[in-house]
């Protein structure tokens, strides 16, 4: 095994291919916070002046009839105090110091503090069903109350971890999740259907009598490479996250690691810090790109066109849409989980309406697949890759 | 150790290519195999490699069958070396890492890695990247590869291809040497007199099967062995009567046995066939070549074309 791992490890790294990709992909994700300041991005506080124009379009929309009697003046109370609330907030956040501005806490308040209290007069309008225009208030005004409930979950995150409520989606924070989330969904499936689509093809093609006949199951020369493949996709991309924070740090705030982030448990959105949210993405990604990495590598050995390999790649990973067309029967779909920031954050839960997907399963999930791959190029292996004419059965009549 | 094929046919779809193969190899011993391009000599090698499918027929090596199934082939494939093709080596590794990789692979025997490297000259270029190389460095590339590998049994094909007679030489010292070492050595060349240098048998394909064995071993009868034309053999026939076994090799030479003639007879003979203008003569037993132009009719047309005013034989 060690010979086997030295010697193809040489033959990858010699590969001029394998090397510019891995330097192309390091390039990209070390330089990806640069590339993301450009990127035009909304402010929470433009946010939030469009929440506060929202707040004040509701009291033109009620009819002045409607908030008259106890109940009537009660909601206009809350309604009012929410559209003050907001454009506390909204102040707080342009100032740019943390949850409060300095020397005006009397009169701002706190964000959390703001926050909270809007979220419990929501609550409030959520109860009052007597209200004349409640539908009205459903329809447009008032979030969920499963989101009025992840909102104040979010600042008890945050006031539990002594954070300030973030105002730079350009922070190094911020930008290291968009960045994990986006390599695990799209960017990793690129880099390993390009690095191994055509791995063993260049040496049925190219190498033929080097490679063949050696005394090496083919079966263990697949994991080695495929392990191989995986683990120098992720060095580089472990490698090119941290440059890509390193850089950011020195143009932009850092933000926190340990800023609260949304997981989907049990059924439920709970609050994690942001490296713990990471880690749990990248743990993710590296199971499904190892289970991948050994689908391409094996039909490198299969297939000698890399197109259709791509090909077969792309439709596996997008293999979770036909489920909008079809369907889905059970949260137990493989195919759900190549999706994993849908799966993380509970958005592949809501849209497909079953609440069983959740993160943990995939492992689960992986060992079965990686149980029946084995099994599937078991039966492949023991064909003959032959130079000129493809596949052959190698058992005798 | 001994390795023993029996009755193996294989095919191309409908196409058969080689059928009811069989032979036993003893350790100790190098086997020519010779046919003219396309008539499966490679086909014979992939075969019992397993690199194509086998219609029927077994491989044993020291009585063991190693049938298609993965284990076995996988156990065989410990046992046998194919020499690669030089078209086929990583282009830019050295060849001191390709040599290194086959012993690493095979017998693990990297201390041996240097001593081959010297044995057949590469010292001054086999450090350097093999897509720089000629292709007579790369045939000898392919060849310490297999030399490094030290398996027992090793098919060397078309092994001799782009090699100097300097190289043939040398590679041909180092193949009696590996016999001497008790490998099972079988070796595709068209080289046929550098054949009956060092093999003890040589295998003739012909018609999809194994047609003939010529046995360096067994004893041979001398031939008056005669490089002449067409017109020059058949005047010479006409002027006196050959004995029994005279075969016309191709257009180019005329074998005459000696075994059933007395020596006054051989003397006759031969004072007649000193008056041959342009005719040359040597004695001996039948060699690879001959057998070779006996059994698949090959014709010099070059040498027709060298000789076509030469019309008085005696």
């Amino acid at each position: 095994m060690k010979t086997l791992i030295k010697w193809n490890s040489r033959l990858m790294l010699r590969d001029w291919k394998t090397r510019l990709l891995l330097i192309g992909f390091f390039v990209f994700l070390g330089s990806f916070s640069l590339l993301y300041r450009q990127q035009n991005v909304t402010l929470p506080e433009m946010q939030l002046r469009a929440e506060y124009s929202d707040a004040h379009q509701i009291f033109r929309m009620i009819p002045d009839s409607h908030f008259e009697g106890e109940i009537g003046q009660e909601v206009q109370q809350r309604l009012g105090r929410n559209s003050i609330l907001i454009g506390l907030n909204r102040y707080i956040m342009t100032q740019r110091e943390g949850n409060t501005v300095e020397g005006l806490e009397e009169v701002v308040s706190d964000y959390l503090n703001n926050g909270r209290e809007m979220a419990e007069n929501n609550l409030y309008l959520h109860e009052e069903t007597d209200f004349e225009s409640y539908d009205l208030l459903q329809d447009v005004y008032l979030p969920s109350i499963e989101e009025v409930e992840q909102q104040i979950a979010f600042f008890n995150a945050l006031e539990d971890n002594n954070l300030d409520i973030e105002w730079n989606p350009y922070a190094s924070s911020q930008i290291l999740q968009q960045q994990v989330e986006l390599f695990v969904t799209v960017i990793v499936f690129i880099a390993i259907a390009l690095l191994a689509g055509d791995h063993f093809t260049k040496d049925q093609v190219k190498n033929y009598s080097v490679t063949q006949g050696l005394p090496v199951p083919f079966k263990a020369q697949w994991r080695v490479r495929s392990g191989m493949l995986w683990f120098l996709t992720w060095v580089v991309a472990l490698g090119g996250l941290a440059a890509s924070y390193l850089i950011s740090l020195f143009f932009e705030t850092s933000g926190s690691l340990n800023y609260p982030t949304e997981i989907y448990m049990n059924q439920t959105i709970r609050y994690i810090p942001l490296w713990q949210y990471s880690l749990l993405l990248i743990g993710m990604g590296m199971i499904v790109s190892f289970l991948f990495l050994l689908i391409i590598t094996g039909l490198s050995w299969m297939i000698r066109n890399v197109y259709l390999t791509l090909f077969i790649t792309a439709g596996l990973v997008l293999s979770y849409t036909l489920w909008q067309v079809f369907p889905p029967l059970t949260g137990w779909q493989p195919s759900f989980y190549t999706n994993s920031v849908g799966v993380l954050t509970g958005q592949m839960a809501r849209q497909f309406q079953l609440p069983g997907i959740e993160f943990w399963r995939l492992p689960l999930i992986a060992l079965v697949i990686w149980l029946a791959l084995e099994g599937a190029f078991h039966y492949l292996f023991s064909l003959i890759p032959t130079q000129s004419l493809g596949l052959k059965r190698r058992e005798t009549k | 150790m001994t390795l023993t094929i029996t009755d193996m046919t294989v095919a191309y779809g409908d196409r058969v290519v080689l059928e009811n193969i069989s032979f036993t190899l003893n350790e100790g011993q190098i086997i020519g195999l010779v046919a003219p391009n396309g008539t499966g000599k490679t086909t014979l090698f992939n075969a019992i490699m397993r690199f194509i499918p086998v219609r029927s027929g077994t491989i044993e090596v020291d009585g063991t069958a190693y049938s298609a199934k993965d284990k076995d082939v996988l156990a065989l494939h410990k046992l046998i070396t194919f020499f690669p093709n030089q078209a086929d080596l990583h282009e830019n590794f050295s060849g001191t890492e390709h040599i290194q990789m086959y012993a690493d692979m095979w017998s693990g025997k990297r201390d041996q890695v240097q001593a081959i490297i010297k044995r057949l000259e590469m010292e001054d270029y086999v450090d350097r990247k093999v897509s720089t190389y000629s292709l007579g460095m790369r045939q000898r590339l392919c060849f310490a590869m297999v030399v490094a590998a030290d398996t027992p049994i090793m098919f060397m094909d078309e092994v001799m291809n782009g090699l100097d007679p300097e190289n043939v030489s040398l590679v041909s010292d180092i193949l009696i040497d590996l016999r001497r070492d008790g490998k099972i050595i079988m070796v595709a060349s068209h080289l046929l007199d550098n054949l009956d240098e060092y093999a003890d048998k040589v295998f003739f394909l012909k018609d999809k099967q194994l047609h003939f064995v010529f046995d360096h071993h067994v004893d041979k009868i001398d031939y008056f062995k005669l490089m002449c034309t067409q017109k020059q053999a058949e005047k010479l026939e006409e002027s006196i009567a050959l004995p029994e076994g005279t075969m016309h090799l191709g257009n180019s030479m005329l074998c005459i046995p000696l075994e059933t003639l007395n020596e006054k007879e051989q003397l006759a003979l031969y004072q007649m066939i000193r008056q041959m203008k342009d005719g040359a003569l040597t004695v001996g037993p039948l060699g690879t070549g001959e057998y070779y132009s006996h059994l698949y009719g090959l014709e010099l047309h070059s040498y027709d074309r060298g000789h076509e005013h030469e019309t008085e034989p005696v």
